[in-house]
């Protein structure tokens, strides 16, 4: 007789009538025996039928609505030029580090000596920036970040329903 | 090029969702109308049984229609459309998933959540409807949140959405036997798990 295992890998197949003639007869033979086997092959029958039937829900009555401001919402923004907030801040700290090790590789190397502490010319700076991050340091990008941040402040006051509702939403979860 | 608003209304024929695609991706946004009208209802229970709540549920099918909309063209004919689009809902309900698990592990209020009392619908307003059916209805909906996401997938696309073998192996990217065992393994799991909840109560 074939183990409560090997049965159990086969129901799903002995359900579905797709077992060979000899497999499910070894199957029923097994079910025949095992009364433990034979509850969970009754169990899987039933549930998967209750699966079937479980009762619809129905979208909202404003969900096409809903879809349509959140498909014209997207495109608003989307309009905007494409740097992102995070892009453009990481940019600049990039660009501020090379910035310092500019300085230091600049005034170490220097023939004569020099003050410890010298302010770098604003040349080398802008040079430094430009080679850490030529999207980040270019002056039309960067209007376009500020646009960008502005327009994203823009959407939050827009929906403040939606805000409100995340906020609802967490403080419901904390309830449960 | 003629609409399908026009032809739907001329000739009465119902486009399959592939021709409804392949007219949306030529910029007809009447296509676009009738696909979400055809999968709003089966998406939204899809997701709704994967993740347990009704408004979440909600918000991801309609993440997932503007995902139809703006990567139309990513779409190729290889695929049906149907499992297509149940992949997308499929990805982003796992997410939904993955990301309340963070914030389960972040907030100790929510060990509470087992007891939670999930909103599933009365079938119909029907007074005879029986209320050991809505009893069976809420446990198994516990019993199917129990699952893993891998299991809680396979068994949802197979017994309440009715998809084959093979339309699901397409849609969780995954061999075919894999497919197979998996839902066995997945329905067995339920039973156990269904059986666990029963013993507590």
């Amino acid at each position: 007789m074939i183990s409560c295992d090997t049965a159990k890998s086969m129901l799903s197949d002995y359900m579905e009538h797709t077992l060979s003639p000899d497999e499910r007869s070894s199957v029923e033979e097994h079910l025949s025996q095992c009364l433990e086997c034979k509850r969970v092959f009754d169990d899987v029958a039933f549930l998967t039928q209750k699966l079937r039937t479980l009762p619809s829900i129905q979208p909202s009555e404003n969900f096409d609505g809903q879809l349509r401001l959140r498909i014209a919402g997207n495109y608003s923004q989307a309009s905007h030029p494409v740097v992102s907030r995070k892009g453009f801040t990481f940019g600049l700290s990039g660009a501020a580090l090379i910035a310092v090790i500019t300085f230091f590789v600049l005034t170490t190397n220097s023939p004569e000596p020099q003050p410890l502490i010298q302010p770098a010319s604003n040349q080398v700076i802008n040079r430094a920036n430009q080679i850490a991050s030529p999207i980040a340091h270019s002056k039309e990008l960067q209007s376009a970040s500020t646009a960008k941040l502005a327009s994203s402040n823009d959407s939050l006051t827009e929906q403040p329903q939606k805000v409100n509702q995340n906020n609802i939403k967490l403080v419901d979860q904390v309830k449960n | 090029m003629v609409k399908t608003e026009s032809i739907v209304k001329k000739t009465g024929n119902t486009p399959t969702d592939e021709e409804l695609i392949a007219r949306f991706q030529q910029g007809d946004n009447y296509a676009f109308d009738l696909l979400v009208k055809r999968y709003k209802e089966p998406l939204l229970n899809f997701v709704y049984r994967f993740v347990g709540e009704r408004e979440e549920a909600e918000d991801i099918v309609q993440e997932t229609f503007l995902r139809l909309f703006k990567n139309k063209h990513y779409y190729r004919e290889i695929a049906k459309f149907s499992t297509w689009i149940y992949t997308i809902a499929g990805n982003l309900a796992k997410t939904e998933l993955r990301r309340r698990k963070r914030r389960k592990l972040l907030s100790i209020s929510n060990f509470m959540s087992s007891d939670k009392d999930y909103d599933i619908p009365d079938e119909d307003s029907n007074p005879e409807r029986e209320a050991n059916t809505v009893i069976t209805d809420k446990i198994i909906q516990k019993a199917i949140d129990k699952l893993s996401p891998k299991f809680k997938q396979v068994i949802l696309l197979r017994d309440v959405q009715g998809f084959s073998y093979e339309e699901i192996a397409e849609i969780v990217g995954i061999p075919l036997g894999t497919v197979k065992s998996r839902v066995n393994r997945a329905r067995l799991k339920l039973q156990e798990d269904l059986q666990q909840l029963m013993n507590e109560q």
